[in-house]
């Protein structure tokens, strides 16, 4: 429960306000810049209309001053081709009454083509003097007019020019341009006919000043920085804004000068008459913008007017900034609105998590807050003071089930100690004596088990020892096991007493119903009890009113410690391994005979062996054989074999601890499921201090 | 139109002497020799080196206190020189050559333009690919030196184009009235250029090309002032060359001083077609990559000779002058 108190700073106050708030700052923005883009299109196409509008009056301005302008030397054309103005006289008037109604025109010429030698050149011309109109002729050898723009490309194109503006400086350096038309004769001499060959006559021309025009243009104002310019027939700048351009650079030497590949381009189209509203930047003022250029058709020439960019969208950034402005205030309330609604929101859960905190630390009796409203987290309280109330009854069910359990451990404990209490502990068993040395381990797989040893003299020369099994584990086994132990000491020690008086009680064995106990007829008092008899008399025993049908496996062996004969008999236990020394261990061949307390009335075999010194006989259960490893591979007679054999010249002790150590280190871990049980005994030979 | 030469003129006289005057009174004078140089235009990049000379004081250094003569339309460099009023022209090698044929004593001093800027220039769509296509053909052609190396090309290939006389502008051209017209790869090439075509829009001749290289700008006295005063005639083309070499060196400086002399004249300055004209100088002056080397100031003599050979097949000379007496600079 502590992820929310270490996730404090982003908990679900902050994911909530954040989440909220770029949603609703995304959609603002999206909003504000589709206005911001809108208003801007919408303004950018009114600049190109007014933009265009505004080239379109200035163009049509100038044209009414030009074009009809064009019409008086034409109509003087006119009347020279019709015969209509002969001799000087005539011409000088013509063009004193031009002068006279025509303020714009500063002087006329009329010239006539020179013979083929050149040297017969004729034009009067009429012109505008401080003291009046003043008559005079042109051409002479330094004034050859006839290789003059103004003469020869009317001829040579033979329709009217206008040529490219100049300061005359005659007439005070105004700007002026000159208004020169071609006029006609035929071949032959005579007036001008239709359909007749023709050749140019002469050209007459009209100066016309041209300062209104830079005026005017120049006059132009585009919002604060912007301007209009005007570009001749070959690019050059008659206006513009840039001191030292105008009749000083065209706009493509502008253009060079600059590296602008652009503004050459536009020139180019300029000059081709185009009409167009394209985006540039300013080189005067260095600001992008629009140009707007359309030509003037009487001259040729080209007029732009230049809107600077950021002038034009002036208003929509002020539009922008001021929505900007608004939309920012608004998120920023929105923000506290929304951070105090979280905080209203989680400060419930907040509370519920300081409790449940509590409840963690181990105060199941901590209040929880109470919910104010039916919502999640009013259900979120309830499920935990439910889970408050099951967690006091589970602990204290725990709390009692511990005890109950702590007891019974302790009292396992002691049926353990109380087990283990009854297995003989003495090694040597007979320190008095020497002819046997024997050691047994037990190690219970749980408190404990059902698998037993024992060992004790029968009579003064008979040793009587054994090993058990009983099936199941645990607690119930562990009491037939007690039960089976007692038993075996009782009987055999009953029988090895009685064969000690021996023949006394002969009559009262027989009295008693039992079965003599003794096999050895003959020389009976050297021999001790038969083991076959002894697991027939247990047996029996066990399996009266033996309900759990639980049995024992036993093998029972009574040694002659002078003779070192060995009796044994089996009731269906685990062959035991004979080290005889000097040779390889061996198991002993089972007789097949059943395991006790399964049934009454079973006969058992004995087998007889004899050991001679230095051999010996290991008994085991099957904890042992059947232990098994991780890999669930069982231990097996064979690996127990290999092992005793290794171990052989080992003492008893020794060839326990090693077998066992065999059986631990094959297990690898693996939980012991059995009891394992091992008692090894070898024989060392009859003493001679014997005392029988 | 027409200039107001009844009004400009005596201004202009007036101007002279007034500038002169002040000239004259400011100057100490002591130690310089007076010289004047008359140029065959008026002020632009193709006389940046005298300008640059004058300016950063190389003439001063050489000992000799230049003015220098603008020339322009009415201006006649040679006559200038006979009348005394300039003791050093600036003039075509035909140009020189002519007059030394006629008569006047004119002494060589330095060659500068050693390759032709003279071009002809067509639309690329013209149908002119080469320059036998002008027979028949309108081409714009200027009269004096500049007809010398047309004519004789046409002479040489046996074509008879119809010769329109061309004006100082290239006005006629732009409009479509002439197929051709004749140019200066320093100028006039680069008017077209400022005037919207793109160079892939035009053809172009060089007569350098065609076997027509007449060096063109060089430096002239006449021989009794060599003969007065040779020091005075190699200081001059020494400070000249220097010029040169300085304005090559320093063309943004050169430019300036070319505008603000152009200014000065009340001349229109395009800073672009300054800047064109002075590199074009230095390819026609130092000669490109691709030329064989020539030295500044030297006129070789199978130059001379071409030019000799060109002018007499079309009649224009009463007699050869001899190398010797016309080569007479301190390079030679």
């Amino acid at each position: 429960m502590s992820w929310l108190s270490e996730k404090r700073p982003q908990g679900l106050a902050f994911r909530l306000s954040a989440l909220t708030l770029t949603a609703a700052g995304l959609v603002l923005a999206l909003m504000s810049a589709a206005t911001y883009f809108m208003a801007r299109e919408a303004l950018l196409k009114n600049a190109e209309e007014s933009a265009r509008t505004l080239a379109q009056a200035l163009v049509m301005r100038i044209e009414a001053r030009l074009a009809p302008i064009s019409r008086v030397p034409q109509g003087v054309a006119y009347e020279l081709e019709d015969g209509g103005l002969k001799g000087e006289a005539a011409i000088l008037r013509r063009q004193r009454r031009v002068l006279a109604d025509n303020e714009e025109i500063f002087g006329m010429a009329v010239a006539f083509e020179p013979d083929g030698t050149g040297e017969k050149q004729y034009a009067p011309y009429t012109f505008r003097s401080p003291l009046g109109p003043k008559a005079t002729r042109l051409g002479g050898p330094a004034y050859r007019y006839h290789y003059m723009d103004w003469y020869q490309i009317p001829r040579e194109l033979g329709r009217t020019t206008w040529s490219e503006p100049y300061f005359d400086e005659g007439g005070g350096g105004v700007l002026m341009a000159t208004c020169s038309v071609p006029f006609f004769a035929n071949a032959a001499d005579g007036p001008l006919k239709r359909g007749q060959d023709r050749r140019v006559a002469g050209v007459v021309t009209a100066d016309v000043s041209l300062e209104w025009l830079t005026r005017l243009v120049a006059s132009v104002r585009v919002l604060d920085t912007g301007y209009a310019s005007l570009i001749s027939k070959n690019g050059t700048y008659l206006t513009h804004p840039a001191p030292g351009v105008a009749f000083n650079d065209t706009i493509f030497s502008r253009a060079e000068e600059h590296g602008d590949a652009a503004l050459r381009k536009i020139g180019r189209d300029m000059l081709r008459g185009g009409e167009r509203f394209v985006e540039s930047r300013s080189l005067h003022t260095g600001k992008p913008g629009f140009l707007a250029y359309m030509p003037l058709p009487t001259t040729g020439w080209s007029l732009a007017v230049f809107s600077p960019r950021d002038e034009l969208l002036a208003d929509v950034h002020r539009q922008a900034l001021v929505s900007g402005a608004l939309g920012g205030g608004g998120f920023l309330l929105l923000a506290v609105l929304i951070a105090l609604l979280a905080r209203s929101i989680t400060r419930p859960l907040r509370r519920l998590a300081s409790a449940a905190r509590e409840v963690a630390g181990g105060n199941l009796q901590a209040a929880l807050p109470e919910p104010r409203a039916r919502d999640e987290v009013s259900e979120l309280a309830a499920s935990f003071a439910h889970m408050q109330a099951s967690l006091r009854d589970y602990i204290r069910d725990l709390t009692q089930a511990t005890a109950s359990r702590e007891r019974m451990q302790s009292e396992l404990r002691i049926a353990h100690d109380i087990q283990m209490g009854i297995l003989p502990k003495l090694f040597p068993p007979l320190p008095d004596r020497g002819e046997i040395d024997l050691f047994a381990s037990l190690t219970p797989a749980r408190e404990v088990g059902g698998d037993f040893y024992d060992f004790f003299p029968v009579g003064r020369d008979q040793f009587c020892f054994l090993v058990g099994d009983v099936s199941g584990k645990g607690v119930p086994a562990a009491f037939y096991m007690a039960v089976a132990k007692t038993l075996l000491k009782s009987v055999a020690e009953s029988a090895g007493g009685r064969g000690q008086r021996r023949g006394e009680d002969r009559s009262a064995e027989r009295a008693a119903g039992g079965e003599a106990l003794k096999t050895g007829e003959a020389g009976g008092g050297r021999s001790g009890p038969d083991p076959a008899r002894i697991l027939a008399r247990v047996n029996d025993d066990l399996a009266k009113d033996n309900d759990s049908c639980m049995f024992v496996t036993i093998f029972c062996a009574v040694l002659d410690l002078n003779t070192g004969e060995l009796r044994h008999a089996s009731a269906g236990h685990n062959p035991p391994l004979m080290l005889r020394a000097g040779a390889a261990p061996e198991y002993l061949p089972a007789p097949g005979d059943p395991v006790a307390g399964a049934m009454t009335g079973v006969r058992y075999e004995s087998g007889s062996l004899r050991l001679g010194p230095g051999d010996a006989i290991l008994l085991y259960t099957d904890g042992v054989t059947e232990a098994m490893n991780p890999a669930q591979e069982l231990y097996g007679e064979a690996r127990l074999m290999e092992l005793a054999a290794k171990s052989a010249g080992q003492d008893a002790k020794g060839l326990c601890d090693e077998l066992a150590a065999g059986v631990h280190s094959f297990a690898d871990g693996a939980e012991q499921s059995d009891d394992i049980t091992l008692l090894a005994l070898r024989y060392r030979g009859a003493e001679r201090t014997t005392t029988d | 139109m027409p200039k107001r030469l009844a009004i400009v003129l005596p201004l202009a006289a007036l101007l002279l002497v007034l500038s002169s005057i002040c000239a004259a009174a400011q100057e100490p004078g002591a130690g310089l020799k007076k010289a004047a140089l008359a140029l065959q235009w008026q002020p632009q990049a193709q006389f940046a080196g005298f300008y640059v000379a004058r300016a950063r004081g190389f003439y001063r250094e050489a000992g000799v206190d230049l003015e220098i003569l603008p020339g322009g339309p009415d201006i006649v460099a040679s006559r200038l020189l006979t009348s005394g009023r300039a003791q050093f022209a600036t003039m075509f090698l035909a140009t020189g050559i002519e007059r030394r044929a006629e008569g006047l004593a004119l002494a060589h001093l330095a060659q500068l333009v050693q390759h032709s800027a003279l071009m002809l220039i067509t639309r690329a769509g013209s149908g002119i690919r080469e320059p036998r296509d002008l027979d028949g053909r309108r081409v714009g052609l200027w009269d004096n030196e500049f007809g010398l190396q047309p004519r004789a090309l046409f002479q040489r290939l046996g074509i008879r184009p119809t010769i329109i006389p061309q004006s100082g502008t290239l006005n006629l051209f732009l409009l479509g009235g002439v197929d051709a017209a004749s140019a200066m790869w320093y100028n006039e090439y680069h008017l077209l250029l400022a005037s919207g075509l793109d160079p892939d829009e035009l053809t172009v001749f060089f007569y350098r090309d065609l076997g027509l290289n007449f060096p063109e700008d060089g430096i002239y006295t006449l021989d009794k002032t060599l003969a007065a005063d040779p020091e005075l005639c190699r200081a001059v083309v020494a400070a000249s060359l220097r010029g040169w070499e300085y304005a090559f060196a320093h063309p943004d400086e050169a430019l300036e001083i070319v505008l603000s002399e152009m200014r000065r004249a009340h001349l229109p300055t395009s800073r672009a077609h300054q800047r064109f004209m002075l590199a074009r100088m230095r390819d026609v002056m130092l000669g490109r990559a691709a030329d064989a080397p020539r030295t500044l100031g030297r006129l070789e003599r199978a130059d001379f000779d071409g030019v000799v050979e060109a002018l007499d097949r079309q009649g224009l000379l009463r007699r050869r002058p001899a190398f010797a007496d016309f080569a007479r600079g301190p390079l030679q």
